[in-house]
């Protein structure tokens, strides 16, 4: 028992003074919640934070006063001016709502006068890590957030800490205790807590920044998207997946040609609604065949703000969120901004718009007739040779394999008439250069044709058996209308460069400079050691599990676990279900309660005897206190002679246990505690 | 009407909380009975999420609207995590509490309208620590402490008094938010510390009073050391420096020398010098005159009826004076 | 256990012979005799307070006889000096310089009678010579025999010409008896026979100075377990907590409480504390060091010890 003198108590004063380490822990969360959104603030707006929070260290030691309101009011007028100025009609978006959020936490803490103004800005701190999460949620940012969050915490803790505390670190550890005994909690209403679809439609966010297959196509799009080694999606086929050179992923069908750009043309035909009313059907729809092996898969897609979906060949899709057109383009109804996963079915031999000759032919033999007219004679001179329009695709073939053409990411630049220089001139070219030139010379010879974009290959990860397609892999083919067998693709890129079709752009491109050059520190760069390469395709492994799993983890998925587990979904069950749990965590917390405090660190035979004694005082005998286990067997054996035989075995093993030596032998132990469970005594 | 009506409605309230209050109090005080030492644990704390409890909750419930609108599963994971920590909040601010053993001990006597002084004793058994636990009386401020190396805090708490007698300072709270600040828990205590309380001293003329003593004229003999007084047989024990030891030489016997302090100007402070007051008012001036004649090192007196303190000076019959007025005319030491 | 039969493995019975002994002297009071054998064994003092013609003095005489020790006797009276209790140097002629007398307290056993009554210098230098277990006279340091007890006998405080100890030298003292008035059956046996002080001749001695070092070199092992440590804690922390006393035990009281107690368990041939040993000792232990707020004078210490069995719970 010591008596302490050192610690004199505090009496609380009116006058509040946020504690030292609340202070230093406070100050550490707001850095830890800008910084992850520095790289997408205006530089302005980062400087403001930084100034807030410098100001708010020179305050605290003494060096500067509080603003005053003058200045007050002025900071916030031009920080509103600013922010409309930098946003402007994008004032609702997430970016600004972000940024607002930060200034606003930041200013705040330069006026920190109350306890509630330091609550208030530790709850805006973690209001603003959800915010977080909008932009992205990789195992990196789930892990900063874990750091972030317990640093926030050991801000509030801090807070309510005593004046005198004097250790940060016992704090955090506080936090971090906590935290992780939340996280069972966490984890079962994370499984279980019904999830309801959005409230409001979010303001969308600009598509800055991210790289990406864009609407159209023109010479050099495709090799841009070459340098980057960012992931585009990632499939996981159920059952045996395709060989590599039919991984053909297509996206967008172009079929209008300006003389330098391909884009969609308006399309007359209405899509066709993937969702469940068969009834619904459009004849061109009912028309296709599907023939031979159809092969299943599972596609997530990182977030392009576009709206079309990679499908193989001819898909069969059943998903609500999507519409198919009659050039079997597959778009979603909502722009995808999240992460998307969908499954897919498709049939690699098909017939589609194979019979009669409608609009959709028609304009996929238009061309404008004012360019590249060298490109027109050669086609003419070509066709008169062969006898049919599938000759004429194979020379024009063989004419891209014999000539000396060149497949390389840094062509030379074309002019006025892209097609004529590329076949006639620089013959150097990516495969947008051939798709375009083979689709051209095809609707020269009046062969209906049209251009394709999307990607080729991908990356089988040994580990666990996906495909991730990365931006590199973007790729551009045509297809070319035959009557009676319909759309056919065809990849002039083959017929120059084997390699990227049967290996990918990941070995056909390894020697080009322009390669991956976004990509200077990552893993991807250093493929060629074994042990690196290794390592990050271990990496991508979790990456996708985490994908999958956990930021995947929706509705769907959440009735599937509860089908597996309490049967048929009804809503019933589910109310029930999360009331019980939330019922057993009630319970365990008041158990803890109770338990705990009722006998905290008592030796185990001590227990075992108490609880001897109020089995004891429930039948009205209680151990009086200060009366010693003997006394007490002496006093009830006066009592009741006949419990004597029961008591006093008790008795003698608690004092054997408890008096004779500090470590118990574990088997009297045992054979105590028995002997106490199975005591009863009559009356 | 509104008039009219206004008033009966604050009554009507007034009469509501004070039902309320007067509820509470009763059920207090059979489920925690006084006694003076209490050990904190779920039997007497009471536990509830505060107004910072609900500010957590309104943002993650402001979070969670985010998590559903973006579609966030992390953003729903954090959310979960930090409802983790709102309820674990609850179990480990009931934990700074549980346990803890609670004593107060009443300060020096004070006068009536001084704060009194209750010195509360916090120990802590075992292993668990507490921190920033707050206690306070009515009326006084909270004073807080941390139980983390010390095994014992001791805090002085000042409770403003308005009665003579025995001052109960009411019940002591004993509250804490530590750690996250959301959740509070509380106990209402009666440690059953009394303090006495003398009567307010209000001054009155000394000098009137010293000019119509009564003198009764006999003189007492009280042992001391001034004069020589008498001699009387030895008794064992006596110190030898007083022996008559000329007597003893002259083979007389033993014999103890006695020295005496004589007084003559002995003041009587008595109930009815101040006959026109009421009986408070006459315990103020008594009380003030005590202190006076204290201060001034005279013997002094004191008459009240039914009780009488023989003239003396000293710490202990200026205490026993004190005490005296101060529990005058009450029963079993409570105020009337 | 494997260890050879020590004196202390049999102890109960040797000390059921002792109190046989000294209960022939003093009628019904076996268990006084046996708390002071135990402090005795314990190598500490002990202190008999009682109204006169209590039996304190034939107590400790008989205690003295039976242990068969050296033992002198001090009669404590207000003229008595130090010089008389630790001895005088003495101008021997012969020798032609000053030689040591040794006093009274040069013995393994004193009976300081009735302390009391001396002066405070007196009772200083026995209290000193107690603690030090050593005596200086005129520079020289002269050590005490060993083992070196001290039974001192002393009336309540109350009664006249007494110079009360102060109360930071009472717990120099291991133990406080009191005697107690004898029960009707030993009063009679008192009413019916001579004097039993003649008795005092025939006891016969059934201890040793050797039994009592076995004891005190066997204390140490008695084990005492965390269960009872914190037993012992919660009823020292009881008496520093409680307003009721002026003060609580001090660390040395404390301990004295511990040794007592291990004392006494192997005063039962037991080699472990139980509850009952620290009960049974701790008033003797505790009383004289205890003050209570509202008695200066420490009259009414029993009730507080009595408070203390009744207010801490034993688990």
């Amino acid at each position: 028992m010591s008596k302490s003198k050192a610690a004199t108590p505090v009496i609380s004063g009116e006058n509040f003074q946020i504690p030292r380490i609340a202070f230093a822990w406070l100050l550490v969360s707001v850095v830890a919640v800008i910084i992850v959104h520095v790289s997408r603030l205006p530089i302005w707006l980062t400087a403001m934070c930084a100034l807030c929070v410098l100001g708010r260290v020179l305050i605290w030691q003494g060096r500067m006063s509080h603003p005053g309101n003058r200045i007050k009011l002025a900071v916030v007028v031009l920080m509103v001016v600013l922010i409309i100025i930098q946003f402007g009609r994008n004032v609702l978006s997430t970016d600004a709502t972000v940024g607002v959020l930060l200034i606003g936490i930041t200013l705040k803490l330069l006026e920190m006068h109350r306890k509630r103004d330091v609550l208030l800005v530790i709850y805006l701190c973690y209001f603003t890590l959800v915010a977080e999460f909008i932009y992205s949620q990789s195992i990196p940012i789930a892990f900063y957030t874990v750091v972030t969050v317990v640093i926030i915490t050991s801000a509030l803790i801090s807070l309510n800490q005593s004046p005198q505390a004097q250790r940060p670190w016992r704090t955090a550890k506080l936090a971090a205790i906590i935290l992780a005994q939340s996280v069972p909690l966490m984890a079962a209403c994370f499984l279980l807590f019904p999830r309801i679809s959005p409230l409001w439609s979010m303001p969308l966010q600009s598509k800055n920044g991210v790289t990406g297959l864009s609407d159209s196509m023109s010479p050099g799009d495709i090799g841009e998207l070459a340098r980057s080694a960012e992931v585009a999606f990632r499939v996981k086929f159920s059952g045996e997946a395709p060989d590599y050179s039919e991984l053909y992923w297509r996206a967008l069908t172009l079929d209008d040609f300006n003389g330098h750009q391909w884009r969609r043309g308006l399309t007359l035909d209405m899509p066709q609604f993937l969702g469940s009313n068969p009834a619904d059907t459009r004849p061109w729809f009912r028309d296709m065949e599907y023939k031979g092996r159809a092969v299943q898969y599972n596609v997530i897609l990182e977030p392009t703000y576009e709206n079309w979906i990679y499908t193989l060949a001819l898909p069969q899709i059943h998903d609500e969120r999507m519409l198919m057109g009659r050039d079997l383009q597959v778009n979603s109804i909502r722009r995808i901004t999240q992460r998307y996963t969908y499954d897919a079915r498709s049939t690699l031999d098909y017939r589609a718009d194979a019979d009669d000759e409608g609009l959709s032919q028609r304009r996929a033999r238009r061309l404008p007739s004012d360019s590249n007219q060298r490109s027109f004679e050669f086609s003419t001179q070509l066709r008169k040779t062969v006898p049919s329009d599938e000759a004429y695709v194979q020379a024009v073939l063989n004419h891209y394999r014999t000539e000396k053409f060149y497949y390389t990411l840094s062509p030379r630049k074309l002019g006025n008439n892209p097609v004529d220089e590329f076949l006639f001139d620089t013959r150097e070219g990516f495969c947008e250069h051939y798709a375009s030139s083979f689709t051209f010379l095809m609707r020269a010879a009046g062969i209906p044709a049209r251009v394709v974009t999307g990607y080729m290959g991908g990356e089988f990860n040994p580990y666990d058996s996906t495909l991730t397609v990365r931006q590199y892999d973007a790729h551009a083919w045509s297809e070319v209308w035959i009557a009676g067998k319909g759309w056919l693709r065809v990849d002039p890129t083959a017929a120059v460069a084997p390699q990227r079709i049967s290996q990918g752009s990941n070995i056909a491109l390894k020697q080009e400079k322009e390669f991956m050059n976004n990509e200077i520190f990552s893993l991807m760069r250093y493929r060629d050691s074994r042990l690196l390469n290794d390592l990050r395709l271990q990496l991508e492994m979790m990456d996708y599990a985490w994908n999958r799993f956990v930021l995947n983890y929706n509705q769907d998925m959440q009735f599937q676990l509860f089908n597996s587990l309490f049967g048929a979904v009804t809503r019933l069950k589910i109310v029930l279900s999360v009331l019980g749990f939330m019922l057993v965590v009630t319970l365990f917390v008041v158990l803890v309660i109770f338990r705990k405090s009722a006998q905290s660190k008592l030796p185990p035979a001590t227990r075992y005897y108490l609880d001897f004694c109020d089995y004891l005082a429930r039948l009205g005998f209680p151990r009086r206190i200060g009366e010693s286990p003997l006394q007490y067997l002496e006093r009830m054996s006066r009592q009741h002679p006949q419990w004597r035989p029961e008591i006093e075995p008790i008795t003698r093993d608690f004092i054997h246990l408890a008096y004779k030596t500090n470590k118990p032998d574990p088997f009297l132990l045992q054979s105590f505690q028995r002997r106490v469970r199975r005591v009863r005594l009559l009356s | 009407m509104q008039i009219a009506a206004a008033p009966a409605r604050t009554t009507l309230r007034q009469m509501l909380l004070r039902a309320w209050h007067e509820h509470f109090g009763n059920w207090v005080e059979r489920r925690i009975p006084p006694a003076r030492n209490i050990v904190l644990d779920h039997r007497n704390i009471f536990i509830i999420p505060n107004k910072q409890g609900l500010g957590f909750l309104l943002v993650l419930g402001l979070m969670f609207i985010g998590a559903v609108n973006y579609e966030a599963s992390l953003a729903f994971a954090l959310v979960f995590l930090l409802l983790g920590v709102f309820i674990l909040s609850i179990f480990y601010t009931f934990r700074n509490l549980a346990g803890l053993h609670l004593s107060a001990v009443p300060g020096a006597s004070v006068f009536a309208g001084e704060k009194a002084e209750v010195i509360v004793i916090l120990t802590r058994h075992g292993v668990r620590r507490y921190e920033n636990v707050q206690v306070s009386f009515k009326g006084s401020r909270k004073a807080s402490c941390d139980l983390l190396e010390a095994t014992e805090q001791r805090m002085v708490l000042y409770v403003p008094t308005s009665q003579r007698g025995y001052f109960d300072p009411g019940r002591l709270v004993v509250e804490t938010v530590f750690p996250l600040g959301i959740c509070r828990a509380w106990s209402l205590l009666d440690l059953q510390s009394r303090t006495l309380v003398y009567p307010c001293p209000v001054e009155c003329d000394l000098d009137w009073i010293l000019a119509n003593q009564q003198h009764s004229g006999n003189t007492t003999i009280v042992r001391g050391n001034d004069d020589f007084h008498g001699l009387r047989d030895y008794r064992t024990g006596d110190s030898l420096k007083h022996v008559a030891w000329k007597i003893l030489a002259r083979g007389q016997g033993m014999y103890t020398k006695e020295y005496s302090s004589n007084i003559d100007e002995k003041i009587w402070l008595r109930w009815d010098m101040f006959a026109d007051l009421g009986t408070e008012a006459r315990l103020a001036r008594l009380c003030w005159c005590v202190i006076k004649l204290d201060t001034a090192g005279i013997d002094f007196g004191l008459e009240l009826p039914g009780l009488r303190l023989s003239p003396a000076k000293g710490q202990v019959h200026y205490v026993q004076a004190l005490q005296a007025l101060a529990l005058f005319g009450l029963s079993a030491g409570l105020p009337p | 256990m494997n260890m050879p039969m020590s004196p202390v493995s049999n102890l109960q019975e040797k000390v059921e012979q002792a109190v046989a002994e000294v209960g022939k002297v003093v009628l019904g009071k076996d268990q006084q005799i046996r708390l002071a054998l135990c402090c005795l064994f314990s190598g500490g003092h002990l202190l008999m307070e009682d109204k006169p013609g209590m039996g304190k003095t034939t107590l400790s005489q008989a205690l003295a006889r039976t242990f068969g020790l050296q033992y002198s006797r001090i009669q404590f009276t207000s003229d008595l000096l130090p010089a008389d209790i630790l001895g005088v140097s003495i101008y021997d002629q012969n020798k032609a310089s000053f030689t040591f007398h040794k006093g009274p307290i040069f013995s393994n056993l004193v009976l300081a009678d009735e302390i009391n009554r001396t002066t405070p210098k007196t009772q200083s230098a026995l209290l000193e010579a107690m603690e030090e277990g050593k005596v200086s006279v005129d520079g020289n340091t002269r050590d005490l025999p060993h083992p070196f007890f001290v039974i001192a006998t002393q009336n309540p405080v109350s009664f006249s010409g007494t110079y009360p100890f102060p109360e930071s030298q009472l717990d120099r003292f291991l133990m406080r008896l009191n005697i107690g008035y004898p029960d009707p059956v030993a009063e009679r046996q008192l009413l019916l026979n001579h004097d039993q002080r003649a008795n005092l001749v025939n006891i016969k001695q059934t201890l040793s100075a050797d039994d009592v070092s076995a004891v005190q070199a066997a204390i140490s092992t008695v084990q005492a377990t965390d269960t009872l440590l914190d037993y012992v804690q919660r009823l020292v922390a009881y008496t520093r907590q409680d307003d009721k006393y002026s003060f609580g035990l001090s660390p040395r009281g404390a301990q004295a409480l511990m040794r007592c107690a291990r004392t006494w368990a192997l005063m039962h041939n037991r080699k472990h504390v139980l509850p009952e040993d620290v009960q049974t000792v701790l008033p003797s232990v505790v009383d004289h060091r205890l003050r209570s707020v509202a008695d200066t004078s420490g009259r009414n210490a029993e009730a507080y010890s009595q408070r203390l069995l009744t207010e801490v719970d034993v688990i």
